[in-house]
Order: structure tokens, then C-alpha cells, then sequence
């Protein structure tokens, strides 16, 4: 009897098996999921912090575009705020970055014409917080709370991380106390020399200045680099799904050089001022254009020119030219060295600024 | 060992000989929710719902479904276009509920319970994006987590809620409003708003348990043969004065007035004369019952009085109506 | 009993490590997936694309680079190459290039089954939004990653016909790139968005033209297509309703005489409910379908015709635009037949300037009076015939029992047949 019993609940359970198994299989996926997220939020929340900080008021938001038909009817018009630089005397993230007070959060978040910055503690506490110095290239900025023994994060194995490692942008909701987790993974390990890592995880106004952890709750980075200039397209705005974080190996550098007090502005790219002519054969860049106004123009560098050297280094392709380029700074007299025609050409260009934005 | 123990064991490394690839762990919740989100159209606004009875009770925005009109359009899976029946609404909450009559029964989801919610919590929205349940007989589902859960004070984008939301890291597009957002289970934790907050601008959902007193109350009204708009969420427990009045020049006097009841314990006496409740003129016993009817057990209204002649001001905190 | 906790206990912690282990899973699934589509990924200028043979062919999208006959790109090596077209598809915005080396071969990504998908699958996409990727200090150039599920499938965007809708993240940039499953093969190329703001930022919509289309197109567009150009189908002369059926089908509204649509038999009020053997709902997923095919093309079409299901085939015309994505009408659509005409019995074909009879139907006035195939119908009642319309007209004209003259040219002479007219079968 027993045996008959057995053998029909184990040819049971192998029948039901498969189908149990996918079903298993897709519920253990998505719990988890759900136990690595809560697990890694719960680890880093005592160090990330909500910051508010109280400005002179900002220019306005550029006007939407109108509202234009479409496929249904009209589309909605794009609310004004999505250009806007920030919502004025909203809550944002920061995190602890050093037991005695010291908070990272991003460039974007603390500046303008400040009045005054208060930090919003896990553990409940409200404090002033004072922005000891900051660094527009990394978007990253440095404040002082008046506090000690406070909880800091373990960095993450950098070298361990591979395009597609599940990670976690944590910050503060917009009331200050909530936690908030945005799930995503690594997109690339290494962008902007090694200094940043992109994610596809939700980052905004209200979580950069956070951290991107991993599923240990260890901190991958510093969420940062999300913003809308008025007046010009955005080319990232808010939960674009390509995202930066200034990568934890990194920091401890950053946060010695701002400690110092020195303050680095926001960075611009260097610019000729050229538009290259994709179709063409020649070796070398040929430009189809010079910017009116632009470093090559003023040099007397003219469209259908091509570039053959740049800065001593010969150019056979736009990337290479790109890349001397971008190695220099804006200001730097650079000698270029262009064919037009039969006759070879040199000029001294000295490079612009390109604030496009990035 | 019992035969049970050991099926048990049997069964226990088999689960993980067989354990699936994870490529199509979710299409599990999309088997279950996708057949019951529908896109729904109304006065002029269109967007998304989702059908939480068999019988073809669908819960939808009042920003898909209009504020006013007692039809709606509703197209279901298989492109079966219905004219709904408006059965309620409250405004406030965007809440609407249409009834659809498909002649059999339909797929829906079910409620689940937005307090247990938890921020990094699996979730998952489906609604007509961009005309896919239209056009394309598509309900778009979109994947992330409950990324935070707050409070919203303003409205913006045509949206009427102010309260709690869930937000959500899963993409939430125009005509989503009114969709469902799900748990890991396909359960209904949210309704999705049009709302959202300018710091984050992330998907943002009712909670469920927000809208449950009164899904129940349009539901129950509906059976008795009632629809209505309500402005705003009925009070859980109705608010007592505890007062009777019969119209005279110029407002309600006061005939009784209840013993250790609210308005006796504010000071009211028989005889007063009410003018005003709220800043709403009181001349007829239907005008107090709107005031009062819109309030919960323990808030207040405040009501001008005449006694002997002289104007006299009284805050009144109503109570539960006692029950005999 | 205790045991049964035991095992019960024993049972919690598996469980617990199942779903640790499910976890785990997912993450090197989708590390190996990254990287293996990274190594077959292309960077073109201004946009992505992928390698799909190993003698270096490449997709990407027309809009990126199909108007170059040369262009240059860029492998995750981070070594450069000429690219040339081979074919390009403006319609369906696809372009084939391939790259130009020695005897290098390439690593390549195979194309996977886009009608296995699933709403709610996990799908990768890779590709260079806002064009960030520079050399790393590897001096390999590494795409961008972005991990999501499949949203909507056989999605009619206009000229994107059967596209898959994917939440991974997509921006300009991306265009041209491979969506790809878990197991790294290219179910599709990313090439669209649809976005909450109008701001050309991902808002969780992206477009992909699937591959089960792209294997439809490839082998032509590798033989070069046509002087590099490859030209989509489409069933010429058919207009069809703009609205909900209920599921019924797409439903013919009009069918311009003498078209294709005509002389495969498609008639008005048909409903096409299933071409090559998929589902066809409505006029989108019709107009669906057949966009995934080129020109020349043969397709099966059945169609709901009262309560019978009709089986047709067609060959498809060259795409036109209008046509094609059904903006327009078909410039002359057939009259509507008034009813109680009379009717003849045959059916014609416009043939090197005539009219000429291919079929008479058995039994009828055409059939009784003498008509036969091969026929070329000159004159009716003393009236030039010169299309089918003219020809209708003669004969809608009258009515049943009344009698013409058809003057046909038979075996190179004319002959006059007395045909007395009967009443229409559709108005029996």
C-alpha cells in the first residue's frame, strides 16, 4: 500500500514537474530579484542622505513646443518642467562618504546662487550642511555635516563588474525620508577615461548624488551627470536610460582634492569648430564646412580643406582627429596642417570652447 | 519516512534540475495580465483599464474614461470594441468604473494590497502605448520595480490625485493613465496616474487600497441602480451632528438637539437659528445634509448661528453615529 | 511529523537559495549575452549596426548610413574599416553593408527567431546612444548595454510594419544596433522611439524591425538587389476599412478594377483574415504583414467571405508609399455594382490594349451565348469597349432577360454573339 502510495506521488510529482519547474523557475526569478534589491537597499540606506538646498530663484524654463497632431489626435504638449534646471525646494540625494560628516553629492545639485544647504540624516537627523568645494568636470561636490561615527559604504570589486552586472541607483524621495531604488544594470565598465561606469538604471533629478551600488549593497559609484540646459535640446534629460557614476576607485582622490577647497568648473570641451565631410575618399579629414566665428575659421582653415596633421600627430581618419583634439584644452594654440588643393598648408588655430553640453 | 516526505524530497532537486532559463520569467505575468488590460475612451480623453471581474467591471481613469458622459468606449483583446456603461466615478481619485457586457466571461486581474508594497518590490505596467491596443491589439507591458512611494501635493498634467503614490522605474507612456500596475503575482497594486513628480519624472501609480472603499461603494450603488460622480472618496465613517432642524426665515431652527451628541456638546441649543455650515448657506435641510455628508467622524464644521437675534460661531467636531 | 518539518525547514532554505540562485542566473546570462554581442557590434558614424557573417556583412538602418555607398565604421576591436553598401531598403529603413579586408574574418552574430518571442522576455539591446563610446584604455571601443523586455510585438508603426516594442533603453544612436535575446542572437535592429516628452529621449519605447523580415529580405539584398536598392511589396488596389472590425479581419472596402488585388480575387467586404499562414485582425496587422515581404513575393491570403474562408494567392507589387502604407485610395476604385443589373458571366483581363476573356463562367449568358476564353472584347451594343470599367458599365446597365450584342475579335476575325443577359448571383 505504502509502496503503491509512493510510487504515485513520485510519478505525480515528476509528471507535474516540468510545469512546476517553469513556473518555480519564474517565480524564484522575480523573488529573487526582489530579495537582492531589498537586501542591497537595506545595506546601503544608512548612507544615503537627502539634501536641501535653498537658492536664489533660477531664469524660467524654456517654453514647450507646441502642442502638433499626431496619430491620435494631438500630442500631448511637453510640459515646461521637462527643460527646467530643478525644481526649486525639492528634496535630493547625497551620500556619506566619511564617518566625521563629509557627503558627496553632485555639482548640478548644489549649485547656482545658494543660500543655504540642510542635510536630512537615515538616522533622522537634520543638519546644516556646508558645501566645502566642488568639481564640475565629475560633477561632484563636496559638503560637511557636523556629526560623527557615522555609517559609510564599502566599495565594490570594480574589476568584478561587466557590462550587464545588475545594479541599484538608490536616493531619498522627494520628501526627504523614503528611500528610493531605481534597478538596472552596468552598461559599460569604463567611460570618460575610466573615471565613470554607465548604467541603464532611472537616474534624475532626485536620485543623482546618490549612490549606484551592486547586489551586495556595495558602492559601484556616484550617480551623476543628469541635467536639461534651457535653450538646447537636451541630449540626456532625466530617465534616459544612459547614465553615469563616477566610479568608488576614484573617489577617495576626488575627495582629497576637494577637501583642499579648490573648486574646478564646469568643464567644456575643446572645439575647432569643423564639420568633416563623411562621404569622402580623401586620406585625411576633409571638412565640409568651417564654423562661422569658430578656431578654424579665424586660422583661415576653408571648407574642402584636409586635415593631414593636427598638433604634430598625422591624421588619416575624423576619429583620430577627434580624439588630438579632445586631448587638448580649450585655449591651446595648436598648429594644424591641412591639403588644399596640390599646395600643403599650416595654420595656428587656437581651440574654442564647446559648450553644446555633453 | 511518510510516502508525502518522500514526494517531498523527490521533489525538492528536480525543481532545480529543471529550473529554467530565466529569458521568459516574466511572461508568466504577462499570460495573466495582458488578456485584461484594455484601452478605454471617454469625453474626449482616452487611455488605458483593466477588467477586474469576469462579469467585465473595469477599473479606468477618469482621465481615460471622462468626467462626465454615461458611456465609454472600452476595446478589450481581440480588438472587441464595447460601448461600457459609466457605472461611477470620483473624480478625485480619478477613479471610474465602466461595465462592459461581452456576453461571456473575461479574463481580470485581482486586487491586491498596495500596503505591503515595497520599495524595490517587482513591478510591472501594461496599457495602450502608443496606440498599441488600438492598432495593434497589443497591451504594452513594461518591467521595473516599485521605486519609491511618497506623497505628491500638486497636480500637473491633467491629473486630479494628490496623496500617496507608488512610484515605478517600469516605463509609463501617454494613454497608459488608468492601467494597472502588478506585482510579481499579476495582482493590482496600483492605477496608473498622469501624475508625476518634477524632480523624478517617473511612473507614478494610485495605490489600490486608496481606490478599494470606493470601487466597493460604485460597485454596491451600481447593483441598486445608482451612478454617480462623486467629487471626492466618500469618509470611511460618516460624520453625526446629531441635530434636528425645520426650515424658518432665513436658515434651519433647531428643534432637538441630541443628548451628549456633537452639536450639544459645541454648545448648540434648541431654538438656534443656523445660517451658514461651512460657509454654505443652510437654508434647507438638504444644504446641511450635503455639508455633513461630505465629512468623516472627527472632523469639523463650522456652523453660524442666530441666538436671541445676535450672530454666534461654533465649531462642531462630528462623531460616529451612534448606533442603538 | 518531524520529519515532514525537517524536510519542511529544509525545503524554506532551498527555496531561499533557488531564488538566490534564479538571481544569479539572470546576471551571467546577461554579462555573457553583453559581451558576446559587443565583440559582433559595429559602430557606425552616427549610429550602431552588427555583423552577421563572417566575410563581414552588416546590418544597420537606412537612416544611418544607407545614402553612403561608402562609408567608415569601427569593430569593438577598435580597428577601423571601409564599409560599402551592398543594398539598401529605404522603406523598411535597413541597410547591408559589408567590410572591406584582406582575408579577415569576422565574428558574427546569427539572426534569431523573431516569431518565438514573447511579451515579456528579456531582450538586450546595443548600441552607441549620443555617440559616448570612445577607445576605453584597452584601446577597445565598447558599446552601450541596456537591458529590458519585449513589450509589444508585430507593432505597425507606418513603415516600420511588424516591429517588436521593447522598455530597453533606446536613444538616438542606438539606430541600427541588434535587439538580441539571452543567447545573443539578433531578433531585431533598433531603429525608432516613441517618447513621453518629444524630446528625443527614451521614455521606454523602442522600435525594432524584426528578423524573421530581415532573413525575408537578406538573401536579395546580398546579391545586390537592384543597382543596390531593395524595394518592399504590397497588394495593389486594394483599400481597406480604417477602423475596428472587432477582430473580424481587415475588411476590403473598395478594389480598383484590373489591379492585382482584382485579379487575385479579392472582392469588397471581404474580410483578409490570415496571410501566410499569421492572423490578420485588421488593417494594420494586414498592412503588417505584408510589409515584411519584398516585391515579387508570393503570398497565400485567405479571406472570410460570408461564411466561407477563400484561399488566394497574389504576387506582390512593387511598394508605392501611399498605397502601400493605405493613406490613399486607389485612384480609380470600381463603382459599386447597383443591384438588379444584369450580368454576363466572364471575367477579363486588360491585355496589351484589349480586353481580354480569360474564364467564362459554366452555365451562364456568356456561356449560353457563345463566349469563350481567348475572346477580345471589341464592342458592346455598338459601344466601344476599351477597360472592364466600360464594360460593366455596358452591362450594369441593363437589365436581366434583356439582350446585347458583343462583338468580340476571335482567331484574328470579328465576331458578332447575340447574349441574352441574366441576373446577378449576388442577387439571387
Amino acid at each position: 500500500m505504502t509502496r503503491t502510495l509512493l510510487a504515485f506521488a513520485a510519478s505525480a510529482v515528476l509528471g507535474a514537474a516540468p510545469l512546476l519547474a517553469q513556473e518555480i523557475g519564474s517565480e524564484d526569478l522575480a523573488a529573487g530579484l526582489e530579495e537582492a534589491y531589498g537586501k542591497a537597499s537595506a545595506l546601503a540606506a544608512p548612507w544615503v542622505v537627502a539634501i536641501k538646498v535653498d537658492r536664489e530663484p533660477e531664469e524660467a524654463p524654456r517654453p514647450s513646443a507646441p502642442s502638433r497632431p499626431g496619430l491620435f489626435g494631438n500630442l500631448p504638449r511637453a510640459p515646461e518642467d521637462v527643460f527646467a534646471r530643478r525644481p526649486a525646494g525639492a528634496w535630493c540625494s547625497g551620500t556619506l562618504v566619511e564617518a566625521d560628516g563629509h557627503v558627496l553629492t553632485t555639482y548640478f545639485n548644489v549649485s547656482g546662487k545658494l543660500r543655504s544647504i540642510k542635510a536630512l540624516l537615515p538616522d533622522g537627523r537634520e543638519l546644516p550642511a556646508k558645501l566645502v568645494a566642488y568639481n564640475g568636470t565629475h560633477d561632484l561636490a563636496l559638503l560637511k555635516v557636523e556629526a560623527e561615527g557615522l555609517p559609510v559604504p564599502a566599495h565594490a570589486n570594480v574589476r568584478d563588474l561587466r557590462a550587464g552586472t545588475p545594479v541599484l541607483a538608490l536616493g531619498r524621495a522627494p520628501d526627504g525620508k523614503g528611500l528610493t531604488a531605481n534597478p538596472g544594470i552596468v552598461s559599460a565598465t569604463s567611460r570618460v577615461g575610466g573615471r565613470r561606469v554607465q548604467t541603464d538604471a532611472k537616474l534624475n533629478f532626485g536620485n543623482v548624488g546618490g549612490p549606484l551600488v551592486d547586489l551586495e549593497g556595495r558602492l559601484v559609484g556616484i550617480t551623476c551627470k543628469v541635467d536639461t540646459k534651457p535653450g538646447i535640446s537636451s541630449t540626456r534629460g532625466q530617465n534616459s536610460g544612459v547614465g553615469y557614476a563616477i566610479v568608488c576607485d576614484h573617489l577617495p582622490q576626488i575627495v582629497k582634492d576637494l577637501k583642499a577647497g579648490k573648486n574646478v568648473a564646469e568643464s567644456r570641451r575643446p572645439m575647432l569648430g569643423i564639420v568633416f565631410d563623411q562621404k569622402s575618399e580623401k586620406k585625411g579629414v576633409e571638412l565640409e564646412s568651417v564654423q562661422a566665428g569658430g578656431a578654424a575659421e579665424k586660422a583661415g582653415i576653408k571648407p574642402r580643406d584636409v586635415v593631414v596633421e593636427f598638433d604634430g600627430k598625422p591624421i588619416t581618419y575624423f576619429d583620430e582627429l577627434r580624439a588630438a583634439i579632445l586631448a587638448k584644452a580649450p585655449g591651446d594654440a595648436v598648429k594644424v596642417k591641412v591639403l588644399r588643393g596640390e599646395e600643403t598648408l599650416e595654420f595656428q588655430c587656437v581651440l574654442g570652447w564647446d559648450d553644446r553640453g555633453e | 519516512m511518510t510516502a508525502p516526505g518522500l514526494a517531498l524530497l523527490a521533489f525538492l532537486p528536480l525543481s532545480s534540475l529543471l529550473a529554467q532559463d530565466p529569458d521568459k520569467a516574466h511572461v508568466r505575468v504577462a499570460r495573466k495580465v495582458a488578456p485584461a488590460t484594455v484601452y478605454v475612451e471617454g469625453g474626449r480623453q482616452m487611455g488605458s483599464g483593466v477588467i477586474i471581474d469576469k462579469t467585465g467591471v473595469v477599473l479606468t481613469s477618469t482621465t481615460a474614461a471622462g468626467t462626465t458622459g454615461t458611456t465609454a468606449t472600452v476595446i478589450t483583446q481581440g480588438s472587441r470594441s464595447y460601448r461600457g456603461r459609466v457605472m461611477g466615478r470620483v473624480t478625485g481619485l480619478e477613479l471610474a468604473l465602466v461595465k462592459i457586457d461581452a456576453g461571456s466571461e473575461l479574463p481580470f486581474v485581482e486586487l491586491g494590497d498596495s500596503d505591503r508594497a515595497r520599495v524595490g518590490q517587482t513591478a510591472y505596467v501594461f496599457g495602450d502605448s502608443f496606440g498599441s491596443i488600438v492598432g495593434d491589439d497589443q497591451p504594452a507591458m513594461s518591467m521595473g520595480a516599485v521605486s519609491g512611494i511618497y506623497r505628491v501635493e500638486k497636480t500637473k498634467a491633467g491629473s486630479a490625485y494628490t496623496g500617496t503614490v507608488i512610484e515605478t522605474s517600469a516605463a509609463v507612456n501617454p494613454n497608459q493613465d488608468g492601467g494597472p500596475l502588478v506585482d510579481r503575482e499579476g495582482r493590482l497594486i496600483g492605477m496608473v496616474t498622469l501624475n508625476y513628480d518634477e524632480s523624478k519624472f517617473t511612473g507614478l501609480a494610485i495605490p489600490i487600497n486608496v481606490l478599494k472603499p470606493e470601487i466597493e461603494r460604485i460597485r454596491k450603488d451600481f447593483e441598486a441602480g445608482v451612478v454617480s460622480t462623486a467629487a471626492a472618496p466618500r469618509p470611511a465613517v460618516r460624520g453625526w451632528i446629531g441635530l434636528e432642524v425645520q426650515a424658518v426665515e432665513g436658515g434651519l431652527e433647531v428643534t432637538r438637539v441630541s443628548r451628549n451628541g456633537p452639536a450639544e456638546k459645541a454648545g448648540v441649543r434648541k431654538g438656534d437659528v443656523l445660517v451658514k455650515a461651512d460657509a454654505a448657506r443652510t437654508l434647507t435641510r438638504a444644504a446641511l445634509d450635503k455639508v455633513i455628508g461630505a465629512k468623516g467622524a472627527g472632523e469639523t464644521v463650522a456652523l453660524a448661528l442666530r441666538r436671541g437675534g445676535e450672530p454666534l460661531e461654533l465649531p462642531v467636531t462630528l462623531a460616529r453615529r451612534p448606533e442603538y | 511529523m518531524r520529519t515532514l518539518a525537517l524536510l519542511l525547514a529544509l525545503g524554506g532554505a532551498a527555496a531561499a537559495q533557488e531564488r538566490q540562485d534564479a538571481a544569479r542566473r539572470l546576471q551571467k546570462r546577461v554579462e555573457d549575452c553583453s559581451r558576446l554581442i559587443s565583440e559582433r557590434f559595429v559602430f557606425f558614424g552616427g549610429g550602431s549596426g552588427v555583423l552577421i557573417d563572417a566575410e563581414g556583412h552588416c546590418l544597420t538602418n537606412h537612416h544611418v548610413a544607407g545614402s553612403q555607398k561608402r562609408t567608415k565604421v569601427q569593430l569593438h576591436s577598435g580597428k577601423q574599416y571601409d564599409a560599402t553598401l551592398v543594398c539598401t531598403d529605404e522603406v523598411g529603413d535597413l541597410a547591408l553593408f559589408k567590410i572591406q579586408s584582406a582575408d579577415e574574418t569576422f565574428p558574427f552574430a546569427e539572426l534569431g527567431d523573431s516569431d518565438a518571442l514573447e511579451v515579456g522576455q528579456y531582450v538586450v539591446a546595443c548600441g552607441n546612444p549620443f555617440g559616448i563610446a570612445l577607445p576605453a584604455e584597452d584601446l577597445k571601443m565598447y558599446p552601450t548595454i541596456t537591458l529590458g523586455i519585449v513589450s509589444a510585438l508585430h507593432r505597425n508603426q507606418q513603415n516600420y510594419f511588424d516591429c517588436i516594442q521593447t522598455d530597453a533603453a533606446v536613444n538616438p544612436g542606438n539606430s541600427g544596433g541588434p535587439l538580441v535575446t539571452l543567447d545573443g542572437k539578433v531578433v531585431g535592429i533598433n531603429g525608432r522611439i516613441a517618447t513621453r516628452y518629444m524630446n528625443r529621449v527614451n521614455s521606454g519605447v523602442g522600435y525594432a524591425i524584426p528578423s524573421n523580415q530581415i532573413r525575408n529580405f537578406l538573401p536579395e539584398m546580398k546579391k545586390g538587389g537592384q543597382s543596390g536598392k531593395i524595394h518592399h511589396g504590397m497588394i495593389a488596389g486594394l483599400q481597406l476599412h480604417d477602423g475596428n472590425t472587432q477582430g473580424r479581419g481587415a475588411r476590403v472596402t473598395a478594389v480598383r478594377a484590373g489591379s492585382t488585388a482584382d485579379r487575385a480575387g479579392i472582392r469588397r467586404e471581404d474580410h483578409i483574415v490570415e496571410v501566410n499562414g499569421y492572423p490578420v485582425f485588421n488593417r494594420e496587422r494586414y498592412l503588417g504583414v505584408i510589409g515584411t515581404y519584398p516585391e515579387k513575393t508570393e503570398v497565400k491570403l485567405k479571406v472570410r467571405r460570408g461564411d466561407e474562408t477563400v484561399e488566394l494567392k497574389a504576387a506582390l507589387d512593387r511598394f508605392n508609399t501611399l498605397e502601400g502604407l493605405g493613406i490613399q485610395m486607389p485612384s480609380r476604385p470600381e463603382p459599386a455594382r447597383p443591384k438588379g443589373s444584369g450580368y454576363l458571366g466572364v471575367y477579363v483581363e486588360e491585355e496589351g490594349g484589349a480586353l481580354v476573356v480569360k474564364d467564362v463562367t459554366p452555365d451562364s449568358p456568356a456561356d449560353r451565348g457563345g463566349l469563350l476564353p481567348g475572346d477580345a472584347i471589341l464592342r458592346v451594343d455598338n459601344r466601344r469597349i476599351q477597360n472592364r470599367l466600360e464594360l460593366n458599365q455596358r452591362v450594369w446597365q441593363r437589365k436581366p432577360g434583356q439582350a446585347v450584342k458583343v462583338v468580340v475579335r476571335r482567331d484574328g476575325a470579328e465576331k458578332t454573339l447575340d447574349v441574352t443577359l441574366g441576373k446577378h448571383p449576388q442577387d439571387e
